[in-house]
């Protein structure tokens, strides 16, 4: 039978070279589905860690405290003083390096599985900010593509043909092999390096406090600043009781930043709580609750989160 | 001078330049069949040849020469 | 800001696969039409207005080139060629390099004051023009140029046909980053006729193929790496800034090389062949046997216009006008490269040691007599890795202050290595590793056996396959653009 069609389409070559691409096409279709279902497998499979946790943001959590952000929302933010102080269940869905299109991803995620009673955003500098290629963070949602459509918008914003890529079932999981793999080995499953999302830094920052003289101007991102309302939006729409917060740094501002003078407007325009820590005196005085000048550790995270709690308790009065 | 003895003595040049005393030339042979002749010794093996001689190409004429048999012709017109 | 039609993106492969299709659909006296107006909707994605600047490059060269077809005397001939050259050289300087000779002449003294004081140089320009640089302006220029040359020479006669002159020039594979095609073998391959062959168009798809796996692959995941590393170069300890100048030096090969084999198989499978730009590179063992592997087609132009006239010019100095000729030509194609010192410095550089390796041939062939040939040969090939990875380091950092500040830290300074993420480092050793490897395959077993062209039908899609998934399972996307195209 392949002898009769090579001979019948050899004489019409456009023909023969055709099958022939077509041939190698599903060939390669039938490999990367195969590899794909691989990946997949082991790439759920995993038991902690950085991939693990986002899995278990966006598919199991059902806390009724949600702290959305990167990595100061990860680390600043104390589980068990939460617990204590506002007597509800709490998870850490902050993932480094992630921007708001990420966390808009995850919270489309979230709210459709159920309505979780607080959200706190932990909002940074230059979150808005226009920068070439930064849509690439989203790669860590790319394994979520298939299993969930109300994701999908989001993911899209990575690249003008994301879609296209999709079709490809090894593609969510590029750069990731290894990642997964090590994941998967015993050890790395018994280690545990986070308390519900939470993760403790120990260091001290010893050095003295940073005055950042930059003015604070750039050119913006008109699609983050709408996802970012959009996520104020979804929120309410949700019945959700969401704090904005500007958690502490340790560095003196000179000049306010764009993208929080900006977040704070849209959240006064909705009557949400944007809770800013960059003047408090306290923390800018108290190099040893900070890992370096960007995070917190765990002593400072603890005292940080009392902190919040009262204002949180203020604010719903 | 005909054109044998120019070969010779031009074979005998390339021989002392190139430092190789196995270099038989013929007018076809070309800088690809010999290995140490390049486009650095092609100019050391045309100033010997000019100075042996006692003659003057111009650029043009050295550029044009396609094999060692048109190196040879353009000496040969030149001792006229 | 522009938004280029890169060879990896989504884009072209579309754009490609119309023209590709329309190419053979069309009858052949039309296909020139074809690809003439293809060329001139791959420039307007991203030059946009700049391509009014191509079409005067393109339009004078033409008719410089028929006059002096036409002239009656050297004379003549000599004039309408300098005319040629002008417009072209003009245009370049003024578009690229005007900012670089406003800083040098306002500041030129300035800088040697400077530099003579404290050390440092400085080119910081009291007025800098933001011009838009014409798209693939650096090789149409050049294309134009030799083909006036050989004109000139009597080698070639003028073309007479607009329509495939502009063809010529502005040829959309070969438009952002060359080759740098010699216009007498281009332009005959225009009319012929070309029906569709089955092979050349599959080895032009493997060729494609193999273009993006080493620039997705290979070439932009090193990048991660060296732009991190560089881009806060003062923060890394002598041996990471040692290993990013060595990882450069390969991602600009895989980047460049990549780009090379895309366009290649672009043209090939629409039935031209180009010149090859690279010959397995790292297989040599001078820096004299490197220029003749890498970037051919610039060597090559360089060779038969600049070097080899000099050097014939001058060779009543001997040894000396070699010498001379080095570096003017390694100066000039350092500075084709971009308007800046660090680019002078690279090909100073190159001009040097190629001259070092000149003038001791001899000694240097005695001296490995008295070794093996395996020795010699791997430390010829580590001494060129170590040169050449070292001189690009004022390739790739603009700053000339900076970049010695690293060679000096390269030198002095000991301290932990940067890793960054492990799968990172992983991923681009055996990227190195599989260059290297095809590389001394090609060179050293040739007739032996072959991957992609092996009898079996099963090794070779065995190949594709891979192919094509390790660049959907470690493939960088959306990683960057090209580094030679801003030339």
């Amino acid at each position: 039978m392949m002898k009769f069609i090579i001979i019948k389409t050899k004489k019409n070559k456009y023909l023969f070279f055709l099958i022939k691409l077509l041939l190698l096409f599903a060939v390669v279709f039938i490999f990367d589905a195969a590899i794909g279902a691989v990946l997949k497998h082991y790439y759920f499979k995993q038991e902690s860690g950085l991939q693990y946790r986002t899995t278990y943001s966006i598919e199991k959590t059902k806390a009724d405290l949600l702290v959305f952000g990167a990595s100061r929302a990860n680390h600043h933010y104390h589980p068990k003083v939460f617990e204590k102080g506002l007597k509800m269940s709490y998870y850490n869905v902050g993932r480094d390096g992630s921007s708001i299109m990420y966390h808009k991803g995850v919270l489309n995620a979230v709210l459709k599985r159920y309505t979780p009673k607080i959200i706190i955003l932990d909002f940074v500098i230059e979150e808005f900010m226009k920068i070439d290629g930064n849509y690439d963070r989203l790669s860590s949602l790319l394994p979520y593509y298939q299993t969930h459509p109300e994701m999908r918008l989001i993911i899209e914003l990575k690249s003008k043909y994301e879609k296209y890529k999709l079709i490809s079932s090894i593609y969510p999981y590029n750069s990731s092999l290894f990642t997964i793999a090590m994941g998967n080995t015993e050890s790395n499953k018994k280690r545990k390096g986070d308390i519900n999302g939470y993760v403790p830094l120990t260091k001290v920052w010893n050095d003295s406090i940073i005055v950042d003289n930059r003015t604070g101007n750039y050119e913006l991102d008109s699609t983050k600043i709408k996802v970012y309302e959009s996520f104020i939006q979804d929120c309410i729409h949700s019945q959700v009781k969401l704090y904005i917060v500007f958690s502490p740094h340790y560095i003196k501002f000179r000049h306010a930043d764009s993208s929080i003078l900006i977040a704070k407007e849209i959240a006064q325009k909705y009557h949400v709580a944007f809770i800013d820590f960059s003047k408090d005196a306290f923390f800018l005085k108290s190099h040893q609750l900070f890992q370096d000048i960007d995070h917190l550790n765990d002593d400072g995270a603890k005292i940080f989160s009392n902190l919040m709690i009262d204002k949180m308790i203020q604010s719903r009065n | 001078m005909d054109a044998l003895e120019i070969l010779k003595q031009v074979n005998n040049i390339f021989i002392d330049i190139l430092d190789n005393d196995d270099i038989v030339l013929t007018s076809q042979i070309t800088a690809n069949d010999i290995d140490e002749w390049d486009s650095l010794t092609h100019v050391q093996l045309v100033v010997a040849v000019e100075k042996h001689f006692k003659i003057r190409f111009t650029a043009t004429e050295i550029r044009e020469w396609k094999n060692v048999g048109e190196m040879c012709y353009s000496v040969q017109k030149k001792l006229l | 800001m522009l938004v280029y039609m890169l060879f990896d993106s989504i884009h072209y492969l579309i754009f490609l696969s119309i023209v590709f299709v329309l190419n053979y659909l069309l009858p052949h006296k039309f296909r020139w039409v074809l690809l003439l107006v293809a060329s001139l909707y791959f420039y307007l994605v991203a030059g946009a207005s700049t391509i009014f600047v191509a079409l005067i490059i393109v339009i004078s060269t033409f008719i410089c080139g028929l006059l002096l077809d036409r002239g009656k005397n050297a004379k003549t001939k000599k004039f309408y060629l300098l005319i040629g050259l002008f417009i072209n050289l003009g245009l370049l300087a003024f578009f690229k390099y005007i900012n670089f000779f406003i800083a040098t002449s306002f500041d030129g003294f300035n800088m040697m004051h400077h530099f003579v004081n404290t050390g440092e140089v400085f080119d910081k320009t009291p007025i800098v023009l933001t011009l838009l640089v014409p798209l693939g302006i650096s090789y149409i220029t050049f294309q134009a140029i030799g083909y006036l040359i050989e004109i000139n020479r009597g080698n070639y006669s003028a073309e007479r046909n607009l329509g495939l002159f502009t063809t010529y020039l502005l040829f959309f594979p070969k438009l952002l980053s060359g080759p740098i095609e010699r216009a007498h073998n281009f332009l005959p391959q225009l009319l012929q006729k070309h029906d569709f062959d089955y092979s050349q168009v599959v080895q032009g798809l493997k060729r494609i193929l193999w273009g993006l796996f080493l620039k997705l692959v290979v070439a932009n995941r090193l990048a991660l790496y060296t732009s991190a590393v560089f881009s806060t170069s003062e923060q890394h300890t002598g041996i990471t800034l040692l290993v990013a100048a060595v990882f450069f030096m390969f991602q600009l090969f895989a980047d460049f090389g990549g780009y090379t084999e895309m366009a290649i198989g672009s043209a090939q499978i629409l039935g031209f062949r180009l010149m090859e730009n690279f010959n397995n590179p790292f297989v040599s063992k001078s820096t004299t046997e490197l220029w003749r592997r890498w970037h051919i087609s610039l060597s090559t132009w360089f060779s038969d216009y600049v070097f080899n006239p000099i050097v014939i010019d001058k060779r009543d100095w001997n040894r000396w006008s070699v010498v001379y000729a080095s570096f003017v030509t390694f100066l000039l194609l350092g500075f084709w490269h971009g308007a800046n010192w660090n680019f002078l410095i690279f090909g100073f550089l190159q001009a040097l040691v190629l001259s070092l390796e000149f003038l001791t041939k001899k000694s240097r062939k005695k001296l490995r007599n008295h070794f093996p040939d395996f020795v010699n040969n791997i430390v010829g090939v580590l001494y060129v890795i170590a040169f050449f990875s070292f001189s690009l380091i004022f390739f790739n950092i603009n700053d000339t202050n900076t970049a010695f500040s690293i060679i000096k830290k390269i030198f002095t300074f000991r301290g932990s290595f940067y890793f960054d993420s492990p799968s990172l480092i992983l991923y681009s050793v055996i990227g190195i590793f599989t260059l290297l490897l095809v590389q001394y395959k090609r060179e050293y077993y040739k007739g032996n056996f072959s991957f992609t062209n092996n009898k079996s039908w099963i090794v070779r899609y065995f190949i594709y396959c891979s192919l094509i998934l390790l660049i959907l399972l470690i493939g960088v996307f959306d990683g960057g653009q090209f580094i030679y195209f801003k030339f």
